[in-house]
């Protein structure tokens, strides 16, 4: 295929489409206007690639599987009933994607491909802290502890935290997006907390404040 | 009765729920030191992991290229991919050996089954399977030579399949979707995440 074939215009910004309500944008996107769809990417993307990046732990592997899941929306929309939100849709292609992800990391680690199965510990945080370095060093490991204590979690159970505490979805918007019943994502919500409090209760963090 | 198997006290399940935002605390919490220090602790967890977890580094200017790769990987997805030249005659030249095959088949099914008659009567051969069987049933011997592995059809399938995705002429894709049909299987139950 020729490349020039290829040649991509961009919606700008600040388009008729960035007005647009969702229900229009779907709309507009069945009817086959790319510029919706270009729309629906530059609301989402960054909330969609911080979600993956909480599951997949590596920010290269997060925007990969972001792009995959908008690639994928683009070809699936014919399946989007509009009975859950466009973004909950999106969440779900991109759990999914997560997991295929993981799944084929392990895979590479079994094989020995490269990977040695590790999780990738190159958490590289925005630290918005003072400038005296003693705080800032005790935010970092205070970071450092607390991504540790995420990395224990099962990559479901990551997902579903991260859900309901960084996008303030429901229990029964995150059983919508893992296809699984509200009793099932709360009991794994439950299982997450308690974990969580069992490491940074070993790591001397739940200690009483002086 | 001991404190923890106190009727009154709140399962972990509930504070976490508390400490969540869900409900009203009950009168207990408060007059009950146990499940208060309890639910201090699950407060603090969630509030230590809501605003230490790591945020990605995302430059608003990376959202120009991440924009593009994704219209471009739509693009590409919508172009229709050409058809190598040599796939039609490839196909053919299998359908061919396919036919050969069944013709081959068909010809040395009589002789085969003389052989087996013959086999049959022959008791060498009886006891040859016998002495067999026992050295792998007495002995763990199989008779192969070492590093020989037994196999069945399914771990047959998987073995080659991996060769094939070593030498890249098969995808991960492919060869997920085969382990996902080993569900009882060792191998496929350790990728089930």
């Amino acid at each position: 295929m020729q490349r020039e074939n290829l040649a991509i215009a961009f919606t700008p910004a600040d388009s008729p489409a960035s007005q647009m309500s969702e229900q229009v944008l779907v709309d507009r996107i069945r009817a086959g206007d790319s510029a919706a769809f270009d729309e629906v990417v530059r609301r989402h993307h960054e909330r969609l690639i911080q979600f993956v990046y909480r599951v997949v732990n590596d920010p290269d592997d997060a925007a990969d599987v972001a792009q995959e899941t908008f690639i994928k929306a683009h070809r699936r929309f014919g399946e989007f009933r509009g009975h859950a939100g466009l973004f909950t849709w999106l969440y779900r292609i991109a759990y999914n994607e997560s997991i295929s992800l993981l799944r084929r990391r392990k895979l590479r680690s079994y094989l020995r491909l490269g990977s040695d199965g590790t999780v990738d510990q190159s958490w590289d945080p925005a630290l918005s802290i003072d400038d005296d370095p003693t705080a800032e060093m005790e935010s970092e490991q205070l970071q450092q502890q607390v991504e540790a204590a995420a990395a224990q979690l099962p990559p479901r159970q990551r997902a579903i935290f991260s859900m309901k505490h960084f996008e303030d979805m429901s229990h029964g918007d995150i059983a919508r997006v893992l296809g699984r019943s509200e009793g099932a994502v709360r009991a794994n919500y439950f299982h997450a907390v308690r974990k969580l409090r069992q490491y940074l209760s070993q790591t001397g963090l739940l200690d009483p404040q002086p | 009765m001991p404190n923890h198997l106190h009727p009154n006290h709140l399962h972990d399940d509930e504070l976490i729920a508390l400490a969540s935002g869900e409900g009203e605390a009950p009168k207990h919490l408060k007059d009950c030191p146990r499940c208060a220090l309890r639910f201090k602790e699950f407060e603090r967890t969630l509030a230590l992991t809501t605003t230490s977890m790591p945020q990605m580094e995302w430059n608003p200017l990376q959202s120009g290229g991440f924009m593009h790769q994704v219209r471009r990987g739509i693009e590409l997805q919508s172009a229709p991919r050409p058809v190598p030249w040599w796939q039609p005659a490839l196909g053919g030249a299998g359908l061919m050996l396919v036919v050969l095959l069944a013709f081959q088949a068909a010809v040395d099914q009589p002789a085969l089954e003389q052989d087996s008659l013959l086999a049959s009567e022959s008791p060498d051969t009886i006891d040859f399977d016998e002495e067999g069987l026992s050295r792998i049933l007495v002995d763990g011997s199989t008779g192969f030579e070492y590093g020989e592995t037994v196999l069945n059809d399914e771990d047959d399938e998987l073995l080659i399949l991996i060769d094939a995705y070593l030498i890249d002429t098969a995808t991960e894709d492919e060869l997920m979707m085969s382990l996902g049909d080993l569900t009882e299987d060792g191998v496929g139950a350790a990728f089930d995440l």
